[in-house]
This record gives C-alpha cells, structure tokens and sequence, in this order.
C-alpha cells in the first residue's frame, strides 16, 4: 500500500469494505438472471439523480416560472431537451424493472426467513419510487399533469376519517395551486431523495448481511450450487448488462423525446383523454370500476380500501406466507400471479 | 409445470414491456384542434399555446442524432466484445485458483 | 520486425482496452454535460431604441438605456454623433452610476471614476467602459456592438 493509502487506512479502515467485496459469492441457478435487476434500478437511480440535478439548475418551481423555464430547457438551453428526455424515460425504465425485481423476488419467495425487513424496505422502496414519478408528473405544470394531479390529490379523501386531511397536505390547501406545485418540487426533491437513501441504505445493507437468497429447491433438494465471486466475475456480467440498458435508454430518450404542453390554466376544463403515467394505469382504471354509490358507502372509498387490502398483503407477505414450501406457498404464488395479471388486464383495458 | 408457468408469465412480462412504449404513443399529442380554447391573458403577450415537440430541424440534425445512435451502439458493441473476452479471463482465473487448491471444500453458497 | 516475446501480457491489454474504451464513452457525455451547465450568455446583437425618446438630448447628455440584462448610457456628443456605453465598472463587474453634477461616472463598489466618455480616471478600474457602436435609422437609434 502506498503512503498515502495507508495514511487513510489507519484512519478509515475501509480495506473492510474491500474485503467483504472480495469473499462475496453469488450463486449460480437458473434463477440467476433476476440477481442483475437490483443494480439495473440503481443504475437508473444514479441517472435520475444526475439529470435530476441538471434540470433543477434551471427549473422554476412557481405557477408563473414552472412551464416556461421547461420551455427555456427544451429550446434554449444545449441539449436541454435530451436531458429532460432521459430523465422522463428513465423514470419509467426504473418503475419497470423496479416490478420485475419484486415480482422475480416474490414468484422465488426470495423473501422468506431472513429476508422478511429486506422485502419490507423493498416495498417501502417502491412506494417511494411511485411517488417521484407522482410529485415529477405535475412539475411541467401543463394541462396533462395538472389533470392527472387534481385526480391523483383527490383519491385520497375516499380515504375515511383521515382522508379530506392527507388530500389537503397534498395539495397545500383544498385545490391543486401554485403552492401544490411548490410542495411537490421540494417532495420530488428534498423529501423523498432523504427517504430513498434512508431505505436503500437498509436494505443494502441486509442484503449484504444475509447474501444473496437461493431459490427453494435449494433448500428443500440440499443440491450444491456452483458459485461465482461478487467481484471480479458477477460485476463485469453487470456491467454489460448496464451498458445495454444505457444504450436502450439514450436511444429511445433520442427518438422518442417527450413534449411540452403550453402553461395550465387553472380555470380551463379537463382535457380529454387524461391519463396518469403507465405505473398507475391500473389504479386508475381499478377506480373507474366502481359505481359512485355502493349501498351508502362511496365507491371510491370501497376501492381504496380494497388497493389497501392488496398493498397491506403485498407489504405482509413474507408474514403470511411463511411456509413457502407448502401449500400455503403455492397460495401466496397463486397471488401474486393473480394480481399480476390484473394489473395488466386493467392497464390494457384503460388504454382501449 | 412450474417452469411452463415462468415461461408463460416471462413472455407476457416482455409483451407488458411494449406498454410504456404504447402509452407514451399516445399521450403525446393532444392535437391543437381537441384542446378547448385556451383563455390568453391580456397583459402577457408571449403565452405559448402550442405544444414544444423537440424534433431536428434540419437534415444537419437529422444525420447528427443518427451518426450519435450509430456510434452509441458501435462503442457499446466494442465494449461488451472487450467485456466479455474480460469475463471469460477472471471465469478462467478463478477456475484455477479453484483447480490449484483440490484439498480445499468446494465454495458452497450459505444455504439459508 | 517480429518480437521474441509480448510487450504485454493478455490481461493488461484486455484491462487497458476496457479501460480506453470505457473512458471514451464516459467521455462523450462530459463535453454536453458542461456546455449545459455552464450554457452561454448571449449579449444582444443589436438593441433598437425609438428616436423619439431621445430626441430632446442636449449636447454632454446622458441617458440610459437597456444593453441586454446590463445598464446601458448614451451620450450626445457635441458633434452630433451618439457614444453609448455598456454601463458595466471594468474592475470587478459593479454597475457604474453617472453623476450628472461631476459629468462623471461612479463605481461604489471600490471607488472607481470614470469621466463623460468612459475613460477611467481613478480607482481600480484597468480599462475604460466599453463602447458600442450607434446608428440612428429612421424611426429608432440601432445600437451595436462596437467593430473591430
């Protein structure tokens, strides 16, 4: 070690870091290829959070500054519309793979015994995610999203009891407003980069802790898996699969670039065919299901509750199914199979 | 059975991948002539009321974001080629290191 | 010429390969990640005034007006020709202010002077105001920037 590296070393001990990196294994199944989602996601995190920053440099969060210094990004400034593309796009090929990852850790019941928390921050990890792309839709502040918005704030005051409260911390007041946007800008900002990095830094470091989960016929057949080191091996097998995804990413962010609807205008009436962003297509047709009067409770309320239900088990699973192996296990697979299918049915449907 | 599941719940995860495409499609263009007439205030004279579609203007910037995608893809090429002749060299590495020590227990995953 | 033996082995051609290429590509996105960063600042290429508001200048008079985002001053010469200068202290950037009473210019930030016509006469300022270059064209006074 030079000088200067032991000159840290003594005082930050990071070689431990080092070390652990080198014994870790990875394990060889046919289940292997959902292992390369996890740093896919923080690839497109790192890229959020770069062109993130790019475009907050000129963002202006106020009703009057909002659209047109997106304009300013778009025409003036060099390459502004490619930055505001990748950071449209990438919040999209995150959300995505993001399901992929649950979903392969569900359907591999990666999250039974230890793995219980590590799922858990995951969840939480996905909520966050949805609610960047929730806070970033209004920020262009034109008809689309301030649409998509006022429905998205007022879904939940079906909510009982809390409800009218949660929808007016939302919005800053009881309508969608210039302060609406201002509170979603320093949500999309501050807030929930805070709790992203809170949750990722605990379920990283669970991840490390437990290692990397085997599928169940591991366990119940004993059957030795081959192995390959974390570093070099694993790493380099990633870092071609990232520089697909870059590829697909400046590709699709190039030909495909998002535009820019003129300023909101408050008083102007709902455009026709608004839409909320892909992620919520299903929720939002889930919500289109149910009449407006079910006996005297609300629709929307017994919908809420019933997108509760399901978040609440997704959030409990490794709890409730905690013989993986059984037939209870085969029932929490049935699930999530159930769900799946669901939520693409119902966003199909809300596209027709 | 279990496998055809996975299979037939993979292929219909690859088609779903076609959603986000299919959505952005169509939310893109509220055409001039759907959306209703937008109010104009009176004391600002520059309000915008057509949508910005960042598109090349000329032939110039055609052919640049062309050439762009083409060396984007070339360089990636390259480096995935560089990549994977560099994965097979520490794949072979460590099954040497694993051949060199016979007496050692084969590296077993903790089986938790 | 045929080499009895490799300059390199094959792990670091491999390794320096990746690496090139590696930076090469981060490379590319560093030079559009600057220039949007840093995005230039464009001075107007001409600004038009209407003649009619500075019509009724005295010869020794100054006036302002609006050089892009900076304060700009316009002086009737006693000759007829207009002088406009950008209202910008050479020293440290300060907005000068013109002192009708003294026919100077004022910079507070450090105590720079500069006389009617720009030139600087005490204090840290190293050069004069700049100059631009006027024109009146029917209606409007076109001011540009100064040839040469």
């Amino acid at each position: 070690m030079t000088k200067l590296a032991a000159w840290f070393e003594e005082r930050l001990g990071l070689s431990a870091i080092a070390k652990f990196g080198a014994k870790k294994e990875v394990p060889r199944h046919k289940h292997t290829i959902w292992y390369y989602t996890g740093s896919a996601i923080l690839v497109f995190l790192m890229i959020q959070i770069v062109t993130g920053i790019m475009l907050a440099f000129y963002y202006r969060p106020t009703l009057e500054g909002a659209n047109e210094s997106i304009a300013r990004i778009m025409t003036e400034l060099p390459m502004g519309w490619i930055v505001r593309s990748i950071h449209s796009w990438s919040a999209t090929f995150m959300i995505a793979i993001l399901f992929v990852h649950l979903l392969s850790i569900a359907l591999t019941k990666a999250y039974r015994s230890p793995r219980e928390v590590t799922w858990m921050t995951g969840f939480l990890l996905l909520v966050v995610a949805l609610a960047f792309g929730f806070t970033g839709y209004l920020l262009p502040w034109d008809d689309l999203s301030l649409a998509a918005t006022k429905v998205g704030t007022d879904i939940p005051r079906a909510i009982p009891v809390v409800g009218a409260w949660a929808t007016k911390f939302l919005r800053a007041g009881d309508d969608v407003t210039g302060d609406t946007l201002t509170r979603f800008f320093i949500l999309h900002v501050s807030v929930l980069p805070l709790a992203i990095f809170l949750l990722l830094g605990v379920h990283f470091f669970l991840i490390q802790k437990h290692g990397m989960s085997l599928p169940l016929e591991a366990e119940t057949r004993k059957k030795r898996l081959r192995s390959i080191p974390f570093w070099p091996n694993f790493v380099f097998r990633e870092a071609a699969v990232w520089l697909v995804l870059l590829g697909v990413l400046l590709t699709v962010a190039i030909l495909f670039a998002p535009s820019l609807g003129p300023s909101a205008d408050l008083m102007a009436p709902a455009p026709t065919g608004i839409k909320p962003e892909w992620y919520f297509l299903f929720l939002f047709q889930t919500l289109k299901l149910f009449p407006a009067k079910v006996w005297f409770i609300p629709g929307e309320t017994i919908a809420v509750f019933l997108i509760g239900i399901g978040a609440l088990a997704f959030f409990l699973l490794p709890l409730i199914d905690n013989r993986p192996a059984e037939k209870k296990g085969r029932m929490a697979s049935a699930f999530v199979l159930a769900v799946i299918v669901y939520a693409l049915a119902m966003s199909a449907w809300s596209l027709l | 059975m279990r496998t055809t599941c996975l299979r037939i719940i993979a292929a219909v995860l690859l088609l779903a991948a076609g959603l986000p495409f299919a959505v952005q499609a169509q939310t893109d263009v509220p055409s001039a002539s759907q959306r209703p007439q937008v109010r104009k205030a009176p004391e600002k004279p520059e309000v915008r009321t057509e949508e910005i579609h960042p598109s090349p203007r000329n032939l110039r910037e055609r052919s640049a974001i062309i050439v762009f995608i083409i060396w984007l893809w070339g360089s990636i090429a390259a480096l995935l080629a560089v990549l994977r002749l560099k994965i097979r060299e520490v794949d072979r590495v460590e099954e040497f290191e694993h051949i060199s020590r016979p007496d050692a227990p084969p590296k077993e995953p903790p089986v938790r | 010429m045929k080499l009895p033996y490799s300059m390199f082995s094959r792990r670091s051609f491999l390794n320096g390969l990746l690496a090139g290429l590696g930076t090469a590509l981060a490379g590319t996105f560093i030079g559009p990640v600057i220039r949007f960063v840093f995005p230039p600042y464009k001075e107007p290429d001409e600004v038009r005034l209407a003649f009619v508001d500075y019509k009724d200048m005295k010869p020794g008079e100054i006036k302002g007006f609006a050089w892009g985002i900076k304060p700009g001053f316009l002086k009737l010469q006693e000759n007829g020709a207009y002088l406009p200068l950008v209202g910008v202290c050479s020293h440290l950037d300060c907005n000068v202010a013109y002192l009708p009473d003294q026919k100077r210019f004022f910079c507070a930030c450090h105590d720079g002077w500069y006389d009617e016509n720009g030139l600087a006469i005490k204090g840290p300022p190293p050069a004069p105001l700049r100059r631009l270059a006027a024109a009146v064209e029917g209606e409007e006074i076109i001011i540009r920037k100064a040839q040469g």
